[in-house]
């Protein structure tokens, strides 16, 4: 069956951590393309996953389509715009 | 209670003496320390006429109850002065050993008055002051100032000091201590003014005790744990120059005097690609397990041969030196931001007003300079010059000096309707247009256009509020982050730990509480924020403050390119809710009842100031 693959764009630590400004994996909600985003850059997981390894950890939250979200169940599809950022975003 | 003295310092600079002066612990207890203990000791001691720049206007330098307590990021020192700048309350804050230092010497506060007959050094050791003078150092930076008298007293001062520009009364000149600028709202001018290139303090008391230092040290130890934890990873890994890029993509980033919300081109200022291109190493404030000062490698504009030396960088500097005046050469915003804290001057009223500059030159507006003296956006080598010009009022610099919204109504020309400020203090980079909550709280804030005194950019680069929630909700919220800066503030405590607390106000009154033994909880401490806001407030309209001073600039309330959130009904009607909700009738003076309810009738009439 055909997966639709989306684009995360990495800024800050998750970009230096990847050592890429994008990733692209497959996943109909934030939690599964979180989840196949970090199986495929492994690195992620030692700095922005939680204790239970199944979701961001407090540092770290997605931004869609401007939205700020930290919602594994929040729908995503190849047209949306995903952001992978410090959940501290100002100063 | 505990962790306090009780009593402050008075130095009259004109007479060379010193008095002890009394603190109610009624007084203490109602606002803390740094800037809430400040903006009380400011309102008894600059009454209304008092010009900022006068020899009896005050320069006040405040400690807290949490300094010395080993609680991590609270080694803050706040500095307040009715604003140069503004005109209005001039608060801020900066980390250092000088924090602790003078709570060694037995005092909670430091108020300063007068002037010296020529450029001196104030000299303080525990309660005994001397002036000595000065001329050798003027014209030096700060850290010189500060290794020569270090070098002449001993290690054991710690030293305040302007640059240049505090020298030249730029209105935006700051003071410097351990490399830290007090930066905003010109405390360095007010510094200069009385003639005090540098004061060096050295305390050799015992710090008062704390009430519960058992279980202090428990939450001490928990708390720099959590500081090190993701939380703070951001400011720990890459500082927050990693904002640019995020906000970039976000269409935050003003740019080109705001003519702009995103800039092409600007890959070399990522914050990731300065990490990766020219940081050297990071450094921590005084008593801070964060770590947050990243320090970058200085090399010549043309990006070749490095000089060897280092200048740390936030993303404030990196904003208004960069994008704001359509810069993206890393070595020149590097060499600009060096510039700055040599002088010793706020970085983004210095690049904000440079972008004011520059649109005068797109409109061929006359600032009585040659043309090709004025700057146009992108021009590093222009930046520079003019950055030097303004720290020594030369040609165009005397003009800039004043700040954008002076010089603007000093040359006119339409130059008015494109000065990005609120009071008189010139916007940070966060564009307004895009972040509803903060503009309220810039909108409102007491010393101009502030994002500290507010952090309402947290609701809206969060998921606490949905896009399009209630205006009502959206007051209340930006109430809220006003209230809780100004408890961070009064406690001095560091604002990169705030994500570190699960309930700030509930957490911090536990803290408080163990320190100075008397009973506190989040109600009553966000109280406390609402009566140091309320104090500022107040302070303000006695020197002048109308409904009229709390709006935005035209530019980010106009639907030009159909960029903007926020119209003046928009703001009309957040005006009207905010001032509501505050208790302030409707021209925006904080009603009787509301200062009954906060206690201020009585706490303004104790203030002990011989004035």
């Amino acid at each position: 069956m055909y997966k639709p693959r989306i684009k995360i764009e990495l800024f800050g630590t998750p970009r230096m951590v990847a050592g890429t400004r994008r990733i692209e994996a497959t996943g109909e909600d934030l939690g599964t393309l979180f989840q196949n985003a970090c199986n495929k850059v492994p690195s992620l997981r030692d700095h922005i996953v939680n204790s239970e390894g199944t979701w961001l950890n407090a540092g770290y939250t997605f931004v869609v389509d401007g939205q700020f979200t930290n919602d594994p169940k929040h729908y995503v599809d190849p047209e949306s715009d995903v952001l992978l950022v410090s959940r501290a975003s100002g100063g | 209670m505990h962790s306090v003295h009780g009593q402050y310092l008075h130095i009259d600079l004109s007479h060379g003496r010193s008095t002890i002066y009394p603190i109610a612990e009624s007084v203490q207890q109602a606002f803390l320390g740094g800037i809430g203990l400040g903006t009380w000791l400011l309102d008894a001691w600059c009454p209304a006429g008092t010009e900022p720049l006068h020899p009896d206007a005050p320069l006040i330098f405040v400690s807290s109850p949490f300094i010395g307590t080993g609680l991590t990021t609270a080694s803050k020192l706040a500095v307040l002065a009715r604003s140069p700048q503004t005109g209005f309350i001039g608060d801020s804050l900066t980390s250092s050993y000088l924090a602790i230092a003078l709570k060694r010497c037995g005092v909670d506060a430091i108020v300063i008055t007068g002037q010296c007959p020529e450029w001196s050094v104030l000299i303080v050791e525990n309660q005994e002051i001397r002036i000595e003078p000065a001329q050798d150092l003027l014209g030096t930076s700060p850290d010189s100032t500060s290794e020569h008298l270090r070098g002449r007293l001993g290690k054991q001062f710690r030293i305040a000091a302007i640059g240049e520009a505090g020298e030249n009364l730029v209105r935006f000149a700051a003071i410097s201590n351990d490399g830290r600028l007090a930066g905003r709202t010109g405390p360095g001018c007010v510094m200069g003014s009385k003639r005090l290139k540098a004061m060096a303090v050295r305390g050799s008391g015992r710090l008062p005790v704390v009430a519960d230092p058992e279980a202090l040290g428990q939450a001490a130890r928990a708390l720099s744990r959590r500081s090190l934890g993701p939380e703070t990873a951001k400011y720990r890994e890459l500082g927050t120059a990693a904002n640019l890029a995020f906000f970039n993509k976000m269409s935050m980033l003003p740019s080109r005097n705001f003519q702009a919300s995103q800039l092409d081109g600007l890959e070399g200022l990522h914050g990731e690609a300065l990490h990766a291109t020219h940081r050297t190493d990071k450094n921590a404030c005084a008593a801070c397990t964060i770590g947050c000062e990243h320090h970058y490698a200085l090399r010549s504009s043309s990006g070749e041969g490095k000089s060897g030396s280092t200048v740390r960088l936030e993303y404030e500097s990196l904003y208004a030196l960069g994008p704001l005046c359509g810069v993206n050469d890393p070595d020149v915003v590097l060499q600009a931001a060096r510039l700055c804290d040599d002088l010793t001057m706020d970085s983004i009223t210095t690049g904000a007003t440079i972008a004011w500059a520059m649109e005068c030159r797109e409109n061929g507006v006359d600032l009585g300079v040659p043309d090709h003296e004025i700057p146009t956006f992108g021009d590093g080598d222009a930046l520079l010059r003019v950055i030097g010009e303004i720290g020594q009022r030369r040609g165009l610099g005397d003009l800039l000096a004043d700040g954008s919204r002076a010089a603007a109504r000093g040359v006119g020309q339409g130059s008015e309707s494109w000065t990005l400020d609120v009071k008189g203090l010139e916007l940070p980079g966060y564009d307004p247009r895009k972040l509803p909550t903060l503009a309220l709280g810039l909108a409102v804030a007491t010393r101009g256009a502030c994002h500290n005194r507010s952090s309402a950019y947290e609701v809206d680069l969060s998921d606490q509020l949905a896009p399009d929630s209630e205006l009502e909700a959206r007051v209340q919220a930006a109430i809220r982050a006003e209230d809780q800066a100004s408890i961070l503030d009064s406690l001095n405590l560091c604002k990169f730990l705030r994500h570190c607390f699960d309930d700030l106000p509930a957490e911090s009154a536990h803290l408080l509480e163990q320190v100075t033994g008397v009973p506190a909880d989040g109600e009553t401490l966000l109280a406390t924020g609402e009566r140091i806001n309320t104090l500022k407030r107040l302070f303000n309209i006695s020197h002048g403050w109308t409904r009229e001073d709390d709006w935005l600039p035209s530019r980010v309330l106009s639907s030009e390119n159909g960029q903007s959130l926020l119209s003046p009904d928009w703001l009309t009607s957040a005006l009207d809710i905010y001032y509501r909700q505050r208790g302030c009738d409707a021209y925006g003076i904080p009603t009787s009842a509301s200062l009954s309810r906060l206690q201020l009738d009585h706490l303004r009439e104790s203030a002990s100031a011989p004035a």
